[in-house]
């Protein structure tokens, strides 16, 4: 008994730290949080009722999931990358930035700190992509009178795993990187433009292949989960006089999945090697 | 001195102001002739609430059931339809294209002398009209299929209910000119156009492509006493169709806020109920939820904001 009372309060010292970084961080990004809420809010609102309840001759797309997957586009494209970029891109570097990583004593674990820190700023990534969820959720309920159903649930898990993903992906760029300003940039661009551009490639010079090393191409299972049943075949050829140009539309549930999580550990593994080698 | 020639600019600006408000209302309000119609974006459930099998063969059809005028599981008693407005929009159509919306088989006779042109030429009348377009699931007993069975319902509301008159008019008299045409191509096709009573042409409507205007009684009342239907009454936003099957009966058909079918009974002459299926509702209520949650959400932010401000300021002090 004594035993396990020693255990559960060594686990305590242990996760103290972590929980007061957690704490602290929440406190400290609680502005960024409402930004993005409320900015999901709006867009939400823009597409889904300035654009068809205001406007008569604009019609709502035939059933409730092609009204959710239009809604999901965006959030993969811009909300689900910039919320991640603003919000993880100062995770390690502010660290060197503010010199606070340069303590020789500190009267914190820095691994510590920075996992608080991670979890922190997870948690209200995930309370974004939730307001959004649910704010869509609401709306088609509204046009469509159906109460939210299964792969809808499963596009938001899958959100979440994808957040975990961009979110570990821009924590390896902040571990090496020097400013937050320089990690946001750098971030995006790769996200938004050089998965773009290697995807081209690969349609160009490789249509066969599927692009399932990127991150991007991977993030289209949010919104085709929801499709019943799910696209089959997975690609769409355009055939213009003597050339085929193959689209890929979506990832298996399980390759998408796969990548996302090999992206995640990697990158957290990698950046706490440089975080590690860093401090040195 | 310039202090209150501010004063007067700003009164004579508000005095103008509210009358060109004034003046737009009212000059709206009088020359409103036309009816308009009301139709939401959003979803609507109705439900089989009654049916007496027994009662539907004696009365109505002693080898039918409700599944012969409306699809699905519509006589099962219980059983669910829904519809989703998907849009909607104004147009002027010519009597071509209102001949082929209410009496398609026009288009069957267009190689004979009645196509668009020769039919617009002989008669011109023009219709300003609002037609949604809906989607539809059937009668079911289950659940509802994720996709609809038919995307393409279209209720129809002419702004004014005069013109169903005019359209039915313009159809008898070609009805009336096939019939009596020495064209041998036409013969064929001279027992598509029969001459259509005002009672069987409301009797259609309603049972398909029928929306009306606001306010709604008083449309109802305009196009029943402008068709000069015979069995065929008004009450209020009810049609009350008197028919006969295997025994009298009538039909009564009632029509809600958005100017489409929310009710639809059948009794036979004691006034007992055969059938009946009526809307359990829409989803129309939800934006309320959905405004009180931003609202809610922007409140207790505006006076989180204004609490923190407020200790900031004394701890200051």
């Amino acid at each position: 008994m004594e035993k396990v009372e020693h255990v559960i309060e060594n686990i305590y010292f242990e996760v103290k730290p972590i929980a007061h970084a957690f704490v602290f961080e929440l406190k400290q990004q609680w502005k960024k949080f409402i930004s993005f809420s409320v900015l999901s809010v709006l867009i939400v609102f823009l597409m889904s009722y300035v654009m068809y309840a205001l406007e008569p001759t604009s019609l709502l797309p035939d059933t409730q999931m092609d009204f959710l997957d239009s809604g999901l586009t965006f959030l993969s494209m811009f909300i689900l990358i910039f919320a991640g970029c603003f919000f993880f891109s100062g995770i390690i570097c502010t660290e060197y930035d503010k010199k606070t990583g340069y303590i020789i004593f500190p009267k914190i674990n820095k691994f510590k700190l920075i996992m608080g820190k991670y979890l922190g700023n997870l948690t209200l990534i995930i309370g974004v992509v939730a307001i959004y969820y649910v704010t869509l959720g609401l709306f088609c309920w509204y046009y469509y009178g159906v109460s939210i159903y299964l792969p809808f649930l499963s596009s938001f898990a899958i959100a979440i795993v994808y957040v975990l993903a961009v979110s570990s992906f821009v924590t390896l760029f902040s571990s090496f990187m020097k400013s937050v300003n320089m990690t946001i940039i750098s971030t995006i661009f790769i996200l938004f433009i050089g998965f773009n551009i290697a995807d081209q490639l690969v349609t160009v010079f490789l249509p066969e292949f599927e692009p399932i090393y990127s991150m991007q191409y991977a993030s289209n299972l949010i919104s085709s989960i929801l499709e019943q049943p799910f696209p089959d075949p997975r690609f769409m050829d355009i055939i213009m006089r003597d050339f085929t140009i193959r689209t890929w539309l979506t990832p298996t549930f399980e390759v998408g999945i796969t990548v996302l999580v090999i992206y995640m550990v990697t990158s957290l593994l990698l950046a706490s090697i440089i975080f590690k080698r860093r401090q040195l | 001195m310039s202090k209150n020639n501010k004063k007067l600019r700003i009164r004579v600006l508000g005095v103008l102001t509210l009358s060109f408000l004034l003046i737009g209302t009212f000059s709206t309000i009088a020359t409103a002739t036309t009816y308009y119609s009301t139709f939401m974006k959003g979803t609507e459930f109705f439900q089989v609430a009654t049916y007496n099998e027994t009662a539907w063969q004696t009365t109505v059809n002693s080898n039918g059931t409700p599944s012969d005028w409306f699809d699905g599981d519509a006589n099962i008693t219980g059983a669910q339809s829904k519809y989703t407005t998907l849009g909607w929009a104004s147009s002027t159509k010519d009597t071509y294209e209102m001949l082929s919306v209410f009496f398609p088989q026009i288009m069957l006779v267009r190689n004979y002398g009645y196509n668009e042109t020769e039919v617009n030429s002989n008669y011109t009348n023009l219709y300003a009209l609002t037609s949604c377009l809906r989607s539809e699931w059937y009668f079911i007993s289950g659940t509802f299929n994720e996709s609809s069975n038919s995307a393409t319902d279209m209720p129809i509301a002419l702004k004014n209910p005069t013109d169903y008159e005019k359209i039915l008019d313009d159809y008898n008299r070609i009805a009336y000119s096939i019939q009596n045409s020495s064209n041998p191509s036409l013969i064929p096709y001279k027992s598509f156009f029969p001459n259509i009573t005002a009672d069987k042409f409301s009797w259609n409507l309603a049972m398909s492509s029928l929306a009306m205007g606001t306010s709604i009684n008083r449309y109802i009342q305009e196009l029943i006493d402008t068709l000069g239907c015979e069995n065929v009454s008004y009450s209020g936003n009810t049609l009350i169709f008197e028919r006969n099957g295997e025994a009298n009966y009538t039909v009564e058909m009632t029509y809600g806020a958005q100017g489409t079918l929310v009710s639809f009974v059948i009794k036979d002459p004691v006034g007992i109920v055969i059938y009946q299926f009526i809307s359990i509702g829409d989803t129309n209520w939800i934006v309320y939820i959905i405004a009180g949650v931003i609202i809610g959400c922007f409140s207790v932010l505006v006076v989180y904001i204004i609490y923190k401000k407020r200790k900031f300021n004394k701890n200051n002090r």
